[in-house]
């Protein structure tokens, strides 16, 4: 990890993500916080400088991304550090500065000259109402895939997730300039996939990791039976359980991050997804367990943490499903090859 | 992994790889689940030796090999996966070895280390008594010094894996009458031929025979059999626990299962992408949490928190393991067959996998003290 940067995360986030200002945002998200990010070049973090980003590479991006959920901020920055840069080098497109969202529901495309007119409906597109611009993704009746980037400030109709992190769906009927891949839309979506499964197990990272400090704080301050309730063994022993929790999900993404490029990428990226979800689960029910009752208050700020777990460990694909994909990656080389995968 | 050198490792788990399919081919072992508590085979450990396996990262000058921790790990986990009879000399190298170079006189070095490395001298650990298991620094064997200088030794080791098979026993004795807990411990060589060493079988549940109770009737201990400081063993014993704690056969005891399923026909299984998908995902995570221990280790440190986590998530897969495979079996595994037997080791060592070098509540204790609690 940089050091450099995630000290400078840290001064930050301290400064312009105080919890009040995440309760504030719940279901919606901080125009101010972004406009803050932004300034100090960490909204384009491991994007080249030559196409308008900060430069860095990726241990970079998801450094911030782990940084911004010990705070759980509410900003797209997964979707704009990590996803979004993905699919625009699928197809060629240039980067684009501002908050990005990302449709995955594939729209009707046909050409129109130079332009494609997309068509249909996308939805439950994560922070859409915060965004500056959106993806979107077309198949024609050939089956050829093609991505627009257009402006976000389209008719969404919004709800908001089990982690208070808003999404909006919306009717599309556009006509304008986008790209196109030899790829077809699993394998695009395959690769989209994984590259936001990769920030989500940074994020879970970034959101265990607070969890363990909120709980270790809390069983140390706590009083019970006149001392610490850290004192018993059995609060002991679960708080044990939680930072095992978060040393095995840590090592997963560390792991999963160095298998980028390498044959065993996609079976390592399932690999960590699945276990760190397992993890993610774990460690927020110990983590109630020991808060007791206050812990599933809103005034205490637990629930930000232990609700982004609950959301992010389903996200996109399910973590049981990413768990069957773990299981087919890895048996893809043949069921006698399955140690070999394991060892990349 | 920053500084590993990937082209040698590959070579390496080549080399392996093919030696063990050679052996396999030639039937010299049974491929069995927890190896490396139950498969023993002087011969094969000896072959070991010879290919230069055993000692792997000990100085030359002793027998060792000088590679790195990198290169060991590669050889115990290949070898685990396939498993293969290790347990003659797994203590030995992992524990006794290293303890050796740290706290051994020359002469020790000389005599013993160039053995194990070989394959020929085999060590078994007496730390646990009757009434001393998690809490070792209770022990209650005595040595008493002679006016020679040498040492008569009296009480009984517990769950000492192999002392029916094997030549030496590293003793943990109080050797200083009166004192308790961490003073007035030392560590003794004790030669398992010596006259007043009784090996009494302590049969697994299973039945089969693995751990033992030592007796020890007045055993005359040379001298020079003392190991590093006389009264001063409680750090080095320390040590070598951490030493103990994270290396792969924390997580890989129940890999013949694991592979044994994956080879299932398809029919016989139930839910198999998400079962294969839930028992490799874990797997291949405590494997990247041990690797990080043995960077911290090559970089001089003594990650003991690190390790006990990793031991403490590693053993509790393998327990689950056992029942993942089971909840993706369409119906019980056909009688005598293969994974019939391999699941039927896994379940009735399983109770032992969370016990053996520092039980989960210890090593939880010692994670938790890391918290601040």
């Amino acid at each position: 990890m940089n050091d450099e940067l995630n000290g400078m995360l840290t001064e930050v986030l301290t400064d312009h993500c105080p919890p009040a200002l995440v309760e504030a945002s719940e279901g919606g998200w901080s125009e101010d916080l972004w406009k803050v990010l932004e300034s100090v070049g960490l909204t384009a973090v491991g994007i080249p400088e030559e196409q308008g980003g900060s430069g860095g590479d990726f241990d970079d991006a998801v450094t911030v991304v782990r940084a911004a959920a010990r705070y759980a901020a509410p900003v797209p920055l997964t979707q704009t550090l990590l996803v979004a840069p993905v699919l625009r080098d699928l197809f060629g497109l240039p980067h684009r500065a501002g908050p990005t969202a990302v449709a995955w529901t594939p729209l009707r495309a046909s050409a129109q000259g130079e332009l494609w007119q997309l068509t249909g409906t996308v939805s439950d597109v994560a922070y859409a109402p915060a965004a500056s611009s959106v993806l979107l993704l077309g198949v024609d009746d050939a089956g050829r895939v093609v991505l627009a980037e257009v402006d976000a400030s389209l008719d969404w109709t919004v709800r908001t997730d089990l982690a208070g992190e808003p999404r909006g769906t919306a009717a599309i009927d556009v006509v304008v300039p986008a790209a196109a891949t030899d790829l077809d839309l699993a394998a695009v979506l395959d690769r989209a996939r994984d590259a936001e499964a990769l920030a989500l197990v940074w994020g879970m990272v970034g959101a265990l990791e607070k969890i363990e400090e909120l709980t270790v704080g809390h069983v140390t301050a706590r009083e019970q039976f006149g001392r610490p309730i850290a004192k018993f063994q059995a609060v002991k022993q679960v708080a044990a359980q939680i930072a095992g929790a978060v040393a095995i999900a840590r090592a997963a993404a560390m792991e999963a991050t160095a298998a980028r490029g390498r044959p065993d990428a996609a079976f390592a990226v399932a690999a960590a997804r699945a276990r760190t979800a397992g993890a993610g689960t774990d460690a927020a029910r110990y983590a109630h367990q020991l808060h007791g009752a206050i812990g599933y208050t809103r005034e205490y700020p637990l629930h930000h943490y232990t609700r982004r777990i609950w959301a992010w460990r389903d996200e996109g694909r399910s973590a049981v499903e990413w768990t069957e994909l773990a299981g087919r990656r890895a048996l893809a080389g043949g069921a006698d090859k399955l140690w070999e995968t394991i060892t990349g | 992994m920053n500084g590993v050198d990937t082209e040698a490792l590959a070579k390496l788990r080549g080399e392996v790889r093919a030696f063990l399919a050679e052996q396999l081919a030639a039937g010299t072992f049974e491929p069995g689940v927890d190896s490396w508590l139950a498969g023993f085979s002087r011969e094969f450990t000896r072959e070991l030796g010879r290919r230069g396996w055993i000692g792997m990262v000990w100085p030359t000058e002793y027998g060792g090999h000088g590679r790195t921790a990198r290169e060991r790990f590669t050889v115990m986990e290949e070898l685990l996966a396939a498993g293969a009879p290790v347990s003659a000399y797994w203590g030995g190298d992992r524990q006794v070895g290293p303890s050796l170079l740290r706290h051994g006189s020359e002469e020790q070095k000389r005599r013993f280390l160039p053995a194990m490395a070989a394959g020929e001298t085999l060590f078994c650990l007496g730390l646990s008594e009757p009434d001393s298991g998690s809490d070792l620094a209770s022990v209650r064997t005595t040595a008493t010094k002679q006016p020679d200088g040498s040492w008569v030794v009296s009480g009984s080791k517990l769950w000492t894996s192999g002392a029916h098979h094997k030549d030496y026993m590293l003793t943990l004795c109080r050797s200083l009458p009166g004192a308790t807990r961490h003073d007035g411990l030392s560590q003794l060589i004790i030669d398992l031929r010596a006259p007043g060493v009784t090996v009494r079988p302590v049969l697994l549940l299973s039945g089969e025979h693995h751990f033992n109770e030592v007796f020890l009737d007045e055993v005359p201990v040379p001298a020079d059999m003392l190991l590093g400081t006389e009264n001063g063993a409680w750090a080095q014993v320390s040590t070598e626990l951490a030493d103990e704690r994270s290396g792969p056969e924390r997580y890989m005891s129940t890999m013949m299962l694991i592979r044994a399923y994956a080879e299932e026909p398809v029919e016989h299984t139930r839910n198999r992408d998400e079962t294969i998908g839930s028992l490799v995902s874990q797997l291949w995570s405590v494997r990247a949490l041990s690797l990080q221990v043995v960077e911290h280790v090559a970089r001089g440190e003594t990650p003991s928190v690190l390790a006990a986590t990793s031991k403490d998530v590693g053993t509790t897969f393998e327990q689950d393991s056992i029942d993942i495979v089971r909840r993706g079996l369409a119906r019980p595994p056909e009688p005598g067959s293969r994974l019939d037997v391999l699941l039927r080791q896994g379940i009735t060592h399983s109770p032992g996998f969370t016990l053996r070098g520092g039980t989960t509540q210890v090593l939880r204790s010692v994670i938790a003290k890391r918290l601040g609690l």
